[in-house]
């Protein structure tokens, strides 16, 4: 039983402050709210959706949010107007008003174990229904591109044919790309993902929710895009050294466009006749040919046969249609609007192409990433990562000018 | 046996250690207590083991396969050579509690003997398993296997040295009957370390793929 | 003297005539001052403050790692740590805040205030206590000791397969790392079992279940569940272990494993881990909380009963943390809802203790501020953890800063917030003065300040998509102010951490040189058992087990109803202490074997990763202690004088050695 207290104060003036309180929590949120809002560029930010399985997981999050932070507002307002409210007067004990020993109420207690769990039930149903919406395949006539992760970098490969992830005799007409998945705008894709060495997490906060790249496992994932455009992502689960710098995007071509992309990408190189990128495209097959492959030119060993660790090194076939480079850290076009208006096949101006950072990279490129390909990983055949060929100036300027005939 | 142990109701009087060992609140003596909550514990460790046993079973990517290595007719009786020794372990216990020297010393011998028994023929079956070409890095089925059942028999053995240090405190005179209770707590233990066995058994040897 | 005699007849293991001095092989020492006091003691109350004083440096060391990482992250493209330190420096930040820092620190106020709850003299096994604590340190010496001896674990508190095989962690770093937290599992499993035996068997005539304190409640849940995830994380390092350093095939996914088997067995441990840490939190909060707002816990039943429905649930949902693994919508949504169960009755906790201060007469301490921080705090920590219970939410916010910051709102908002609110409520109790109010206030706003400008931008970043684990991040993602403001307030938050050293120093100086070693029994007007024996306590804790007659037993020691149900005040607590009655209970001597065991237990955890001959001679060592232990008598030679030792195999020894089957374990 609860009693009347035998102390009363003035329940008007601190009925104010409760106001005040609640005054303050709310623009407290508000304040947070602005500040999550209002920054600009925020390239990978989850609450700005731009496919619609992020629109879905947003429209669950944001009315969880709201009855957190009103859950919030009332246990931290309410605590600071019971502190204000039942003060003690000084710093002593008062022992001719002890409070009345309230050992608890039912109804309260009951009241509060209650409401919390139809709220819950609520949130939980929706959030079951939101799994298996998010959960349901695209159809099967739509584009299927597998998703392999590595250290430090992603593969993607256009399964062309529809055939299943573990076919190891791959055709030409099959595409292999890295760190720039290219897909058509408002299409379902779905996506079959797996690792080769360790575990990776696939994220673009604007498109989708993240999922684990398993090695030995093989998970069926979607994304979208709602309208063209270059969306952000990178690695999320801890992966070594550069997992800060497995980066990689999503970009989302018109219908036609993708169409003209994918018979491009299809399309084998051939061996460039100009004489500096000619001996290039030998000390490539020499000096790059043990992990990188490009087709119609040089097939490098994969698997056990491979050096690496993971198996298998970026296909550079097509590289100077991807807009990055080394996991996404470097651009490969030079950051100017003229550049930037061309478009993805902007590597047709070779000046636009951001030759001093791809020089530097082929130069000493764990000086620019940090990956375990030091000497000694070499000679124990394990190499994660590009490690430092030894490249004399000359024939750095043969291999830059081979890979610019690479579009 | 507990009397003195546990009933003393008057603590301040007799007890030179009040609240420490004779004042439970349950009656059951801390030891017993401690060890029954170790077992709880235990099982855990054990159980995480056998998940793991059970979760890469029929998953390995070369042989040797259980079917080649495992020798069923072998295995069973040392099991039952294990579970004799529960039973012997059980008459050392109720000799103790008798005060009867004698018998418990003949009893913790004969189950130290049984415990060892089951150590050699474990000894012997890796051995056996080894030279069919079944090392601990040969496939995920060696490795979950030798882990497991080595585990158990890390946890046998432990069990012998007990047995054997409770045998030379008897020889000494230092498990007299008010003792008796020293002998039932590491028989707890020792119970429980066959009804592992009872369970790998089942899982290792009897449904294996 | 025996101290200096005592270690040089280990190499004498035969006794002359057993027979005859049954006792007489191993002496124990005596000393009761000065190191060897610290190092041989088995006092529950100078391993409780042991434990205390290493968590704390333990805590000092992990907060340097953190102003390192926020350094590192204040800017982008940060170059004060390379890629290769500073995942060195993340992964031995967390596992030394949760191993070595929260979970002990818990145990150091288990260990000294649960006997004294409980109206006990020492725990049940006083000798396996100090041997936890040894062990705990030398499982915190082992992981230090790795950045001196070839590298730190570099692969994230969680230790995720395959990236922990030898191939792709080379160094010993995740050796030292599985060693080490095994190590200290040993610890926590001997500190577990005691302490719930203590608990179930040594409560004081009277203490029945519902009227423990709650302190003692939530430990013993929390320790309950330590009891069942330790073993798991034990062997899934075991696993590890096996996989490193023999060749072992566990997580080798070209010979068929499944790297989510480690993800499952290191969760089945790992969520539970977070209530154990929680628990102790969760009792103190309900101890400070009454004594400041001077009434009864609101719903003390309901909060008992909460504690144990979380501890049950804390076992169903693990798989929550592996939302984004692709383990299939049904298994997702299952899990999803499970997770949410648990804020039912976490909730409960954050009302009652509200209704606690509703209609009380509130005193500001610094304890009862700290206590006010952490359920508020813990409520937004709270708040956070409902939307990743929300699976679909959590694969957009899973892995990144703002799982970072959910997770600091609850183990450091939560935990640390009231731990150092019971450091000031206990500290007058534990060393014969108060902490100083007034410092106690500016480190209460100062760290309230720190944590949330540390903390609170964090959820912003994570949702605009900043990864956690990341030693570097790019300009141009949006994330530089909000790293600037979290650098800024770690910084004042260490200032806060500074300030507490500072006032347990400045503290302590002034009362020693005001000639204060004691003070009153009950400087706070509190409610539970601990403040009805003299402060600090006796080495026995009370001359006379207490009889208990209600919850909140001090209290009612001192406030009845009168005539008309009004509470009034009928006696002072100096009136109604435990007070010296003419007779000084023994308590068993001190021990070597602990810290010798703990100490081979350290050989053997070494030899695993340099040398087997290490741990051969560790091996050796264990057993010749675990020998000595079991044969060492019960008390030194010359402690009883109530029984003189008597030259034949009289009554005294059967009766003395009884005690070794229980107490002296």
């Amino acid at each position: 039983m609860i009693h009347r207290p035998t102390a009363r104060r003035q329940t008007r003036r601190t009925s104010a402050k409760a106001r005040a309180a609640l005054g303050l929590g709310a623009a407290l949120a508000a304040v947070v709210a602005f500040g999550a809002g209002c920054v600009p560029n925020a390239k990978q930010d989850s609450l700005k959706p731009k496919g619609h399985y992020a629109q879905t997981i947003y429209n669950l999050v944001v009315p969880v949010f709201i009855v957190g932070g009103i859950v919030s507002v009332i246990v931290i307002g309410g605590t600071l107007y019971f502190a204000f409210r039942y003060r003690a007067k000084g710093d002593e004990t008062d022992d001719e008003n002890i409070p009345e020993p309230i050992h608890g109420n039912t109804a309260f207690e009951l009241g509060w174990t209650i409401t919390p769990a139809v709220i819950l039930l609520v949130v939980g149903f929706a959030t079951v229904v939101t799994i298996f919406k998010l959960d349901k395949q695209p159809p099967p006539q739509n584009p299927h591109i597998e998703v392999i992760g590595q250290q430090w970098w992603w593969e993607f490969r256009y399964d062309l044919g529809g055939a299943d992830v573990k076919k190891e005799d791959r055709k030409y007409d099959d595409i292999v790309t890295a760190n720039d998945m290219v897909i058509p705008a408002g299409t379902d894709i779905s996506l079959k993902m797996t690792a080769r060495d360790v575990i990776h997490g696939w994220w673009v906060p604007e498109l989708q929710g993240k999922r684990d790249v398993v090695p030995g496992r093989v998970t069926m994932f979607n994304v979208a895009a709602d309208k063209p455009g270059t969306y952000y992502g990178q690695c999320t689960v801890m992966c070594g050294l550069s997992h800060a710098n497995m980066r990689f995007t999503v970009i989302a071509l018109p219908k036609d466009e993708y169409k003209t992309w994918l018979a491009e990408q299809q399309k084998p190189a051939v061996m460039p006749t100009e004489e500096l990128a000619a001996a290039g495209g030998e000390l490539f097959k020499s000096q790059c040919g043990e992990c990188h492959t490009v087709r119609g030119i040089h097939d490098a060993p994969t698997g056990d046969k491979s050096p690496l660790t993971a198996g298998a090194a970026p296909d550079l076939t097509h590289l100077m249609s991807r807009p990055t480079f080394a996991s996404g850290t470097f651009d490969l076009r030079i950051d100017s609007k003229r550049c930037v208006a061309k478009g993805l096949y902007f590597a047709e101006d070779q000046s636009c192409i951001n030759s001093a950072e791809l020089r530097a990279w082929l130069h000493d490129p764990p000086a620019m990433l940090p990956m375990a390909a030091e000497e000694s990983d070499i000679a124990k055949g394990d190499v994660r990562g590009m490690p430092d060929l030894g490249l004399s100036p000359a024939a750095l300027d043969q291999l830059v000018a081979f890979l610019e005939t690479l579009k | 046996m507990s009397d003195v142990v546990l009933g003393a109701e008057s603590h301040e009087v007799h007890d030179p250690y009040p609240g420490l060992s004779s004042n439970s609140s349950t009656g059951v003596s801390h030891a017993k207590m401690g060890m029954w909550i170790f077992l709880a514990s235990d099982c855990l460790l054990f159980g995480a083991f056998i998940s793991a046993y059970l979760l890469y079973n029929g998953r390995a990517q070369q042989g040797p396969t259980p079917g080649d290595v495992i020798n069923i007719p072998f295995t069973s009786t040392s099991t039952f050579v294990l579970l004799m020794s529960s039973l012997t372990m059980v008459l050392a216990v109720s000799s103790a509690h008798r005060g009867d020297e004698r018998r418990l010393r003949l009893w913790l011998v004969t189950t130290a003997i049984l415990g060892a028994s089951f150590i050699a023929g474990q000894v012997y079956e890796f051995t056996t398993m080894v030279q069919e070409g079944l090392g601990y890095t040969t496939n995920i089925f060696g490795s979950s296997f030798y882990s497991l059942t080595g585990f158990h028999g890390v946890h046998v053995t432990i069990g012998i040295i007990l047995l054997l240090i409770m045998l030379g405190m008897s020889l000494r005179g230092r498990l007299p009957k008010a003792k008796a209770e020293v002998v039932e707590v590491i028989g707890l233990y020792w119970h429980f370390v066959d009804v592992v066995w009872i369970v790998i058994f089942t899982v290792v040897y009897l449904i294996h793929k | 003297m025996a101290i200096v005699e005592a270690p040089q007849q280990l190499t004498v293991p035969e006794p002359a005539l057993p027979e005859a001095t049954p006792m007489g092989v191993f002496q124990r020492p005596t000393a009761t001052t000065g190191w060897r006091s610290w190092v041989t003691t088995i006092d529950h109350k100078k391993i409780g403050k042991m434990y205390g004083f290493m968590s704390i440096i333990f805590f000092i060391i992990g907060g340097v790692e953190a102003l390192l990482i926020r350094t590192q992250l204040a800017t982008p493209n940060g170059t004060l740590l390379s890629a290769q330190v500073y995942n060195e420096v993340f992964t031995m930040h967390g596992t030394t805040m949760i191993f070595l820092v929260v979970m002990p620190l818990g145990v150091a106020f288990m260990n000294y205030f649960i006997p004294l709850q409980i109206g006990a003299r020492d725990v049940a096994f006083p000798r396996l206590n100090a041997f936890g604590f040894w062990t705990f340190l030398a499982g915190g010496i082992i992981l230090n000791s790795s950045f001196l001896l070839g590298g730190a674990p570099d692969n994230g508190w969680y230790n995720y397969a395959p990236n922990s095989l030898v191939v792709y962690s080379p160094t010993h770093g995740v050796d030292f790392w599985t060693v080490g937290l095994i190590t200290t599992g040993l610890a926590s499993l001997v500190t577990a079992i005691n302490i719930i035996t203590t608990v179930i068997n040594m409560r004081a005539p009277g203490m029945t279940w519902f009227k423990l304190p709650v302190f003692t409640w939530m430990s013993l849940v929390g320790q309950f569940m330590l009891l069942f995830a330790i073993p798991v994380l034990t062997a899934a390092q075991f696993m590890l272990l096996f996989d490193r350093r023999f060749g072992a095939n566990y997580f080798e996914v070209a010979q068929g494993a499944d790297p989510l088997l480690w993800q499952h067995l290191f969760w089945i441990f790992g969520h539970p881990e977070v209530y154990i840490m929680i628990m102790p939190a969760f009792g103190m909060t309900s101890d400070i909380v009454p004594v400041f707002s001077r009434k009864p816990l609101f719903g003390y039943k309901v909060m008992v009963l909460s504690g144990i429905a979380i501890g049950f649930l804390g076992w169903g949902v693990w798989a929550h943390h592996m939302f984004t693994s692709g383990m299939g919508p049904v298994s997702v949504a299952a899990f999803a809802v499970g997770s949410m169960t648990i804020a039912i009755p976490t909730g409960v906790k954050i009302f009652n203790w509200m209704a606690t201060m509703w209609r009380g007469q509130i005193r500001f301490t610094t304890a009862m501020l700290f206590a006010i921080g952490m359920f508020t705090m813990f409520t937004l920590g709270g708040v956070s953890g409902i939307t990743h219970a929300v699976s679909p939410a959590d694969t957009q916010q899973h892995d990144t800063y703002y799982i970072v910051a959910h997770f600091h709102y609850v183990l450091f908002g939560g935990a640390f917030l009231v731990f150092m609110g019971a450091f000031y409520y206990w500290w007058p109790k534990m060393f014969g003065h108060k902490l100083s109010e007034k410092l106690g206030h500016w480190n209460f706003w100062l760290m309230m300040i720190g944590f949330n400008l540390t903390f609170g931008p964090q959820h912003i970043l994570g949702l605009q998509g900043m990864p956690r684990r990341v030693y570097t991040y790019l300009p141009g993602y949006g994330w530089e102010l909000w790293n600037m403001v979290s650098t800024i307030g770690s910084y004042i938050l260490a200032l806060s951490v500074l300030l507490f050293i500072i006032n347990v120093v400045y503290s302590r100086r002034k009362a020693h040189a005001a000639g204060q070693f004691t003070c009153e029994p009950d400087p706070w007007d509190a409610r539970t058992l601990e403040w009805t024996t003299s402060s600090p306590p006796p080495e026995f804790d009370f001359y006379e087990i207490p009889d208990v007659q209600d919850l909140d037993e001090a209290w009612h020691r001192k406030y009845a109803e009168d005539e008309n149900g009004r509470l009034v005040r009928i006696a002072k607590m100096e009136d109604v202490m435990d007070k010296p009655n003419g007779k000084t209970p023994h308590m068993p001597s001190p021990s070597y074997w602990p810290i010798v065991a703990a100490f081979s237990v350290m050989l053997i955890g070494y030899g695993i990763i340099f040398s087997l001959a290490l741990c051969a001679v560790g091996v050796f060592l264990l057993f010749v202690s675990t020998v000595a232990w079991g044969v060492e008598p019960s008390t030194h030679e010359e402690v009883p004088p109530a029984e003189p030792p008597s030259p034949d195999t009289g009554e005294t020894g059967a009766a003395r050695e009884i005690h070794e089957v229980g107490a002296n374990v």
